[in-house]
């Protein structure tokens, strides 16, 4: 009787199921994730937007048929240019925007010229770096 | 008779293992340690969480794109929201996965935009790095006379 009367008070919480269902939930989702993020770049057609609106610095970046080289140009009020730099390379331009925010920073809009044979590749990689100046309402002209 | 947390306290399993006094009434010493398995639970809680974070984050137009190696990539994009899709794939023009010729990228483009609200008219744009402005320059200028205010380029986040 005694024996029956001593009866455990301790209990010890299954945990295997909850481990089981666990990995399961696991394996699911590491299956289902997408590890590959896609991102955008905002853009608007200079029809319409950046070359009609009179925005006090634009940044124009002329492409070169062949893509190696570019032409920067910065506008007040869609004037002629007072900021002119020919022949860059893609790592020139980057440091010439650097220069040229640093110039004038009030400087936020740009218009991306590509030519007929210009790749996707690189206007985005224009518009990259224009970003990346914080030159951040772009348009893109069109042909 | 004794508390359940004292009895507890003797019977647990760290305190029965341990070396220098091992404590409980019922002390065998054992060559298997008891596994204690909630540091295990917790892992996999962690991991869980983590991971149901992650796969939130996936937008349904991601669904839609065909070819992501393709895109291009830049080290400051946004998030892609939903928007109508257009895919360029050797110079032929798909709208919402339905191919189009070139004489109906508009006509398509403004009932599509005509369904939608004003602040939701934005396109986007999936093409390969490859793709020449010739073929992209007709679809965006027809996107912009059809009313679709922002173009959004897909590009892969990262790299440089």
């Amino acid at each position: 009787m005694e024996n029956r009367a001593k009866k455990e008070l301790n209990f010890e919480l299954n945990l295997l199921p909850v481990i089981s269902v666990l990995a399961v939930c696991t394996a699911f989702l590491l299956l289902t994730t997408v590890w590959v993020h896609i991102g955008s770049l905002t853009t608007a057609q200079a029809y319409g937007s950046v070359e009609e609106s009179n925005k006090d610095y634009v940044v124009y970046v002329k492409m070169s048929p062949t893509g190696t080289t570019y032409t920067l140009e910065i506008k007040k009020d869609n004037a002629s240019p007072i900021w002119s730099q020919s022949n860059l390379s893609q790592t020139a331009l980057a440091t010439a925007l650097a220069k040229a925010k640093n110039q004038y920073p009030k400087l936020s809009s740009g218009l991306v010229q590509p030519t007929t044979q210009t790749k996707y590749l690189e206007i985005i990689q224009v518009m990259d770096i224009a970003r990346q100046n914080n030159v951040k309402d772009l348009g893109v002209a069109p042909l | 008779m004794k508390s359940i947390l004292q009895q507890s306290h003797l019977t647990s399993p760290i305190a029965k293992q341990s070396l220098l006094r091992p404590k409980g009434r019922n002390y065998k010493k054992t060559l298997a340690a008891s596994l204690i398995l909630t540091s295990l639970v917790d892992v996999f809680s962690i991991l869980v969480i983590y991971l149901l974070v992650n796969t939130g984050a996936a937008s349904s137009i991601t669904d839609k794109m065909k070819d992501i190696s393709q895109l291009p990539q830049a080290q400051t994009s946004e998030l892609l929201k939903n928007g109508v899709l257009i895919r360029i794939a050797d110079r032929n023009v798909f709208i919402e996965d339905q191919q189009m010729k070139p004489a109906d990228v508009l006509s398509t483009l403004h009932r599509l935009a005509e369904q939608r609200a004003v602040d939701d008219r934005f396109v986007v744009v999936e093409a390969g790095k490859n793709t020449s402005y010739d073929v992209l320059s007709p679809v965006l200028f027809a996107a912009t006379r059809a009313g679709f205010s922002k173009v959004h380029f897909a590009v892969l986040k990262g790299g440089g």
